[in-house]
């Protein structure tokens, strides 16, 4: 059988680090490439690189494309997509997050928390100051307005699964909250 | 025994590693003080001490390995304890410096997965990063189908998951 498996995983997995980039650290196109190439090598491989490939997903992607957010989608279980229906997202078959107008969403990097609680309490204080005078209607600025922070909420709850686990014996992933 | 000779002894009294094909190495105990479990041996910690005292066996590694890696041990023996507690932030700040480089690319690849191994057995920590650092280079670079011939691996995919492998990811 070769030299297929003569490295085990722990080892086999520091090396795919070392290619990759730790967590937190900036990976160019090309380190992620030759992470890529591991996987079509052998079976061996492929069950030790893909924890790490689909590890630290949206980092350094600036624009995170839907197709990034509805492969991810994918791996969540059940219960978690419950929960993310419940937050009043609304999925399609593949998992794709689509908005009012069923159109699909991209998200950006740069709509980051900060801005995030800024434009809430603008818009806390625009409902307090407007609400006898000005009733919300769909369609108007405000209320598109309301969906958006709605679904920035639930992009910032789906981050909290960055981690991921890959379970040797059972041959699966593992995806945890942290 | 009172402190004033083991404290004496320690700078040049040895220890003994048997390889798996019994050859016996005669090694400074400073170097088996600077790694955890060659230190537990050492010092009588664990089970794998044989009847004789400071001497182990070790059945996984093979003599001319053990010889490579005392070799770096040897190299390194003055060099200051890398203070990084999480083996994370060790692996990032990883370094290979010309001598290490120097070193492992002298050996063959064959050598190398061997080296990379006793070294996670023998838990020396430093030596398994720049292992595990040299092989990602090797990596870099080459396509899949490279990567096989050069690590002479064999293909166990069919075509269908091949191709589902590329689909999914």
């Amino acid at each position: 059988n070769g030299n297929n498996d003569r490295l085990p995983p722990k080892i086999l997995e520091q090396i795919f680090r070392n290619i990759y980039g730790f967590s937190g650290y900036y990976r160019d196109a090309a380190s992620i490439g030759a992470l890529y190439n591991c996987l079509l090598v052998c079976k061996h491989w492929c069950r030790c690189a893909i924890p790490i490939l689909w590890s630290d997903t949206f980092y350094p992607i600036q624009n995170i494309k839907v197709e990034v957010i509805s492969t991810y989608m994918l791996c969540l279980e059940d219960e978690n997509l419950r929960e993310i229906e419940r937050a009043g997202i609304r999925l399609n078959k593949a998992g794709i997050i689509l908005d009012s107008d069923n159109i699909p969403i991209e998200w950006e990097r740069s709509e980051n928390l900060e801005m995030l609680r800024l434009e809430k309490e603008k818009l806390e204080r625009y409902k307090q100051d407007e609400l006898e005078k000005f009733r919300l209607e769909k369609n108007t600025d405000a209320q598109r307005r309301l969906d958006r922070l709605k679904r920035l909420a639930i992009f910032e709850r789906i981050r909290k699964f960055e981690r991921f686990d890959f379970d040797h014996n059972n041959q699966c992933l593992i995806i945890q909250s942290i | 025994m009172d402190g004033y000779t083991s404290n004496n002894a320690s700078e040049n009294e040895t220890i003994t590693l048997k390889s798996s094909d019994g050859i016996e190495f005669h090694i400074d105990t400073r170097i088996a003080n600077r790694y955890t479990l060659l230190n537990n041996w050492n010092s009588g910690g664990t089970y794998w001490f044989t009847a004789f005292k400071k001497s182990a066996c070790l059945p996984n590694v093979t003599g001319k390995v053990l010889e490579k890696v005392l070799e770096w041990c040897e190299h390194h023996i003055n060099d200051p304890l890398p203070n990084y507690d999480d083996d994370d932030s060790r692996r990032r700040n990883t370094v290979i410096d010309d001598w290490d480089q120097n070193f492992l690319n002298r050996v063959d690849q064959d050598m190398l997965f061997d080296i990379i191994l006793a070294a996670n057995y023998l838990d020396i920590k430093l030596l398994l990063d720049i292992g595990c650092k040299t092989v990602a280079n090797m990596i870099k670079g080459k396509s899949p189908e490279e990567l096989r011939s050069s690590f002479n691996i064999v293909n166990d995919f069919t075509p269908e998951e091949e191709e589902a492998i590329r689909r999914e990811n």
